[in-house]
């Protein structure tokens, strides 16, 4: 192959291999999972009989070393002894009468999938059945879908209790059963704990118990939800409710919540008749002659029920007859962890403890590791020459010249030896696993995924070279510390990320094969290649093309710098033709500067440098200012970090400067030296008073925003969220965001106490453009007497700050079109009572909040925090102090069905036909009262309802206690309240005067 | 308010109908006044002109039935029956002074003439004659009578029977001392006759006994109405 005669197309990326490899056959193989690149793609005709390629798995399977442990731990010290997959796989040959067990342990991408993988392959082929569990598959999903979709599979019959499950399925979904499900669930549940344990559990804590479940069945039916597993009641919900705290001695094995979620488990199976884990794992095994296997690949079944599974596995029963490989993550499994399970059966780890790296790649066989990967791809044909592997498991292949008549024999584009990496070279594979990779990423998964981006954007995309892709990564996530000249950058830049990816340092030059810079089109005129400037230092030959690294110590003082701008013409903002006397100070100041951009990204605390400093980062300043919104703790919030006048809000990395809590650390070697220099130049024009921020953010706004973004984070971990601020220590279960919803909610209530305090009452008020205010008829009968003035004015304060709450949750605790998270909202207030969430911030935890955050010069958070204690406080005195009320009883019954329409015809009866027997206050009063509507009625009534609760909890004793305060002010309750009645005249006093005349006429 | 006062429906239903109680009491007792004053009247009547003045029977049975009623308490029924009674008291009064009418003409003729014939004889005290006449002048005769202020029905009757009483022992002795004069004469008679309350009839006068009478001195107090 030679630059002159090269038979392929740079556009298409220079290699026929891709032009025929559809990018879903490549998302195929570089699939993380290792039981999808192992699948069949009967559409996309992959992996079967008449696929050219061959078996992804098994040619890109590279054997797994793992190590063997005697516990499944963190621990540091495990004795770690390698072993080969072969031998887990012996393991598993098992002539046992009793169930077996292996379990492999490592971190996410560390290979367990693809052990597994490995292990299911082998006991595939010996005919072994095999009931692979995927690590979405629920506890439900398990016992009605596969366990009888591989019963039917292996046996070719239905599974015997299928139905029950689907009843059970269905009835979980149904709303209409919910009360009677739970009813069933908990009553079942507590008659059976009664067999075991002590319990108590009246009447009314039972009715709270069943609501509770009621509550929960959605939880059930997404059994095996993130974090809370099948816990039907958490541990938190245990330790809150009382009513759950059934157990009358705290002696037993697991913790209570747990006890009781089996029970509940038990509960609903019994309900449903359906058998349980064990019992189906007992009923399959008994069909098959064979040893059935269960593979876990990415275990995650909730702890009850692992708990179920591991008794049934680890049990010293005589004819079962399972093996189990379990896969997981050190938590997953954790459940697992009995000392009968550990003596019992092997434990593999898949990387050492605290390491994601595995053996099998490291440093040192990167190349060696994802070469299957990329050779795989010219294996469609005879370019490769794939063989069986000697002990006779999986596929490799033999480098030897391409077949003529294949693609890669018909195409010189690059030396045959190179084509298995094409379109890479070892020195970019190894850059991208080190440092290219952080040092916690370089696994396997996050290499392939590496490489399959590259691949993607390169043959896929609109990128012409892998080195252009691997340069667009994000630092954070692909890092390249070589450095070259700066004319490179400025002159050539093309050359830059090439040289930088393929190129071995040699000399002061990074080297380059020639074939690359050809095939994508960098060199040679002919085929896009642009003329290369002398001045960048490039050099290319017949088969290198080197490219200059940076000079030792660059002479780069200010007079030169002057000399240089004056000298250097093609910077990316000037063209030759632009004369150097027509340049506007900016122009001139920023030539002057640019040059220095490189350097100063090495070292940005040089002396020499400074006045690049400066500017670039007063532009980083500025640029921080507008993406949080002048130090916003979050977008879209007004609460804003007041940072010191002396301070930025960064500091650059590795100039041993103390970076504080409300810094960041922006590393310039992160930023692309094209950002560098386009910062400089805001730095520069904002100087000179004609900066606008639109252009740099367009064109270098992700990663400026990822850095203000961070700021932000860092922010509010440290002084809004963190642990230690508003609450006492004691009370951590608490965050910030149950503060902001239950402040919020103590507003909604002062506004008025006469609605339900749930989360779809704060919606409405949040969503409600009108601002909270104190209920002025609250205020008049907190004034008749309860509370003082002073408290009278707290708690109008702090009603008066509730903008601030919205502020705050719209920007934590909502979704875009002024929408809380009601599920959310919902879930912290059934948690967490706002009078227990408020009851919880204290003085000091107030003052360890600090006072730069604020929301302006007048209000800042601990403001906001202590009007929210002190108004707690006050209401929870005003509650004590309160005895239970007659009134709102009355009121309730007073007018309990009335219609207005029917008062308004009584009072115009009543005056049309006697006002001359009425005293003059009393028509006066019956005019007031037609003057009141049916709604007025109807949210008295609401009110009053509310009012008379008869209330356990705190939080509902303080809202009934306004809800009645407030009754009592009302002007209706007071005009009902004073309807005077008159006296009924007895029959024998009545008309005196006739009754002794009329004797005289009757006589 | 209490808890078992029912709604604020029930309470101004309540309340209606206790005004409605006091409006049919307050009717009631209106009629009552008037039957009161009318029942003194009659006494008074009766006595002085010593008559008998019956009650209607529809008044009665009106009276009666209120009565009735109210004893059971039923204040709805009374109701309905106020207008009746009203309008039956009002018939009472038209019937009491169209009875009264004609001896209480006979009776201040009688006093007027018996004033005449003391003025010639002066054998009766004028004043007391006076009082006689004045006494059922037109107008308001219950307001001649001193009722003690805190008296009720029963006691009012007693007095106003009482003076009407003594006014008609006052008209009878005058009438006797007037008249005992021409007892002894040849037409004592006749006299005593025409000062019966049931005067002798015209015819019952032969033309002999007519021409004695019209030259004797009692001839100027001799009237003829047509009966």
């Amino acid at each position: 192959m030679n630059s002159d005669n090269p038979n392929t197309d740079p556009a298409s990326g220079g290699c026929p291999q891709f032009d025929v490899l559809p990018k879903e056959r490549l998302h195929h193989l570089m699939n993380p999972v290792a039981a999808i690149r192992a699948a069949t793609d009967e559409d996309r005709n992959i992996g079967t009989e008449t696929d050219s390629y061959p078996d992804i798995f098994e040619f890109t399977h590279h054997p797994i070393t793992v190590y063997r442990s005697n516990a499944i731990s963190h621990d540091d010290n495990v004795d770690a002894k390698a072993v080969s997959e072969e031998t887990v796989y012996e393991t598993l040959d098992t002539t046992e009468t009793r169930n077996h067990a292996v379990v492999i342990q490592g971190s996410v991408g560390t290979g367990k999938s693809e052990l597994c993988t490995y292990l299911t392959h082998r006991l595939e082929e010996d005919n072994r059945p095999i009931l692979e569990v995927r690590k979405d598959d629920d506890l439900m999903t398990l016992l009605t879908e596969r366990l009888p979709k591989f019963y039917k599979e292996e046996l070719g019959k239905e599974f015997p209790n299928t139905t029950d499950y689907e009843r059970m399925r269905e009835a979980l979904a149904n709303p209409e059963r919910a009360g009677e499900l739970s009813t069933l669930i908990v009553v079942n549940a507590l008659t059976d704990l009664r067999t075991e344990y002590d319990i108590s559990c009246s009447d009314v804590e039972r009715a709270d118990f069943i609501e509770h479940i009621e509550n929960n069945l959605d939880v059930i039916r997404t059994v095996a939800e993130e974090d809370r597993g099948s816990r039907i009641i958490t541990e938190q919900e245990y330790n809150q409710r009382d009513y759950l705290k059934i157990f009358e001695n705290d002696d037993i094995d697991e913790t209570p919540a747990e006890v009781i979620n089996s029970y509940l488990w038990q509960g609903l199976l019994d309900k449903f008749n359906t058998k349980g884990l064990k019992e189906v794992f007992e009923l399959v095994a008994e069909e098959f002659d064979r040893r059935p296997v269960a593979v876990f690949e990415d275990f995650s079944i909730a702890s009850v029920q692992a708990k179920e599974l591991g008794n049934f596995i680890e049990r010293d029963i005589h004819g079962d007859a399972w093996d189990f490989v379990i896969a997981g993550t050190p938590r997953t499994l954790r459940p697992l962890r009995t000392q009968t399970f550990l003596n019992r059966f092997a434990v593999f780890q898949t990387n050492r403890e605290g390491s994601n790296q595995v053996d099998f790649l490291t440093e040192d066989n990167v190349v060696e590791f994802i070469e299957p990967y990329l050779t795989y791809i010219k294996a469609g044909d005879s370019s490769v020459e794939v063989l069986n592997a000697d002990d006779g498991r999986g596929l490799t292949y033999e480098k030897v010249p391409p077949a003529e008549d294949s693609r890669c024999g018909q195409c010189d584009v690059c030396p045959s030896q190179d084509h298995y990496l094409f379109p890479f070279n070892e020195v970019f594979i190894e850059r991208i696993y080190n440092p290219g990779l952080p040092e916690d990423a370089r696994s396997p998964r996050e290499l392939i995924k590496v490489v399959e981006e590259i691949l993607e954007v390169t043959f896929y995309g609109p990128v012409t070279a892998p080195s252009t892709a691997a340069g667009d990564l994000d630092e954070a996530d692909l890092k390249n510390e070589v450095s070259l000249r700066d004319a490179v950058y400025e002159a050539a830049p093309e050359f830059a990320d090439f040289a930088k990816w393929y190129g071995e340092k040699e000399d002061g030059y990074a080297v380059v094969p020639r074939y690359f810079g050809d095939v994508f089109g960098l060199t040679g005129t002919s085929n896009g290649g642009s003329e290369i400037p002398s001045k960048t230092g490039i050099e290319i030959t017949s088969t290198e093309i080197r490219v200059p690294l940076p000079e030792t110590k660059p002479d780069l003082t200010s007079d030169s710098l002057t000399d240089k701008a004056e000298d250097e013409t093609a910077t990316p903002e000037t063209t030759d033709d632009t004369p150097p006397a027509e340049e506007s100070l900016v122009d001139r100041e920023y030539d002057e500067l640019s040059a220095d951009v490189d350097n100063w990204r090495q070292n940005p605390s040089e002396p020499q440098y400074e006045e690049v400093n400066r500017r670039i980062s007063d532009a980083f300043e500025q640029l921080f200012n507008q993406l949080t919104g002048n130090l916003a703790v979050r977008q879209g919030s007004k609460l804003r970090y007041n940072l010191s006048r002396s301070k930025r809000p960064f500091v650059y990395a590795d100039i041993g400067e103390q970076v504080d809590d409300d810094q960041v650390k922006l590393d310039p070697q992160e930023f692309r030296r094209s950002t560098l220099r386009a910062v400089l130049r805001y730095g520069v024009e904002s100087a000179h008073g004609d900066a606008s921020e639109r252009g740099i953010l367009k064109d270098h706004g992700t990663q400026l925003t990822a850095l203000a973004d961070r700021w932000q984070a860092q922010i509010q971990r440290e002084f809004v969220n963190h642990e230690d601020l508003l609450y006492d220590k004691r009370k951590s279960e608490f965050e910030f965001d149950d503060f902001l919803v239950a402040g919020y909610a103590l507003c909604v209530l002062l506004d008025n106490p006469w609605r339900e305090l749930s989360a779809e009452t704060l919606q409405s008020c949040f969503q409600s453009t009108a601002d909270l205010t104190l209920d002025t008829t609250l205020a008049t009968g907190l004034q008749d007497g309860y509370v003082s003035d002073d408290q009278i004015v707290v708690f109008r304060t702090f009603v008066g700050l509730s903008p601030w709450f919205e502020d705050l949750l719209e920007a934590r605790v909502s979704f875009s079109g002024n929408r809380l998270d009601l599920v959310d909202v919902r879930k912290r207030m059934t948690e967490h009572a706002p009078y227990a969430v408020l009851d919880a911030v204290v003085q000091s935890g107030i003052e360890r909040v600090s006072q730069r955050v604020r929301f302006n010069s007048d209000t800042n958070l601990r403001d906001l925090a202590t009007a929210a204690r002190k108004s707690n406080q006050h209401l929870s005195e005003l509650e004590s102090n309160t005895n239970k009320r007659e009134l709102p009883a009355r009121v309730s019954k007073s007018l309990s069905d009335v219609q207005m329409t029917e008062i308004e015809s009584l009072v115009t009866d009543l005056k049309r036909s006697y006002q001359n027997l009425m005293q003059a206050e009393f028509a006066e009063q019956l005019t007031e009262l037609t003057e009141f509507e049916q709604e007025d009625i109807d949210t008295v009534l609401t009110g009053a309802a509310i009012a008379n609760r008869d209330e356990y909890s705190k939080m509902a004793r303080i809202h009934s206690t306004l809800a009645s305060t407030k009754l009592e002010a009302h002007p209706l309750v007071a005009i009902i309240s004073n309807l005077e009645e008159l006296q009924t005249i007895d029959s024998d006093t009545f008309a005196p005067v006739f009754s002794e005349v009329s004797e005289y006429y009757v006589n | 308010m209490s808890t078992d006062e029912g709604t604020v429906v029930d309470r101004l239903r309540r309340v209606h109908s206790q005004y409605k109680q006091r409006d049919i009491q307050r009717q009631l007792e209106g009629a009552a006044e008037t039957l009161a004053e009318l029942y003194l009247e009659k006494v008074v009547y009766e006595t002085v002109l010593d008559t008998t003045i019956s009650i209607d029977g529809d008044l009665r049975s009106t009276i009666q039935e209120i009565r009735s009623h109210l004893e059971e308490g039923d204040t709805e029924t009374v109701t309905a029956q106020v207008e009746t009674l009203k309008e039956r008291v009002q018939t009472f009064e038209n019937e009491l002074e169209k009875e009264t009418s004609e001896p209480l003409s006979t009776y201040r003729s009688n006093v007027e003439s018996m004033q005449r014939l003391n003025q010639r004889l002066e054998v009766f005290d004028t004043t007391e004659l006076e009082s006689l006449r004045s006494f059922l002048e037109p107008g308001d005769v219950l307001s001649r009578i001193d009722f003690e202020d805190e008296a009720d029905l029963e006691e009012k009757i007693a007095t106003a029977g009482a003076v009407a009483a003594e006014y008609r022992t006052t008209y009878d002795s005058a009438r006797m001392k007037l008249f005992e004069t021409y007892l002894e004469t040849e037409y004592g008679d006749k006299v005593t006759m025409m000062m019966s309350d049931s005067p002798p009839r015209l015819e019952s006068f032969d033309e002999q006994e007519l021409k004695e009478l019209y030259e004797s001195d009692l001839a100027p107090y001799i009237e003829l109405r047509f009966g």
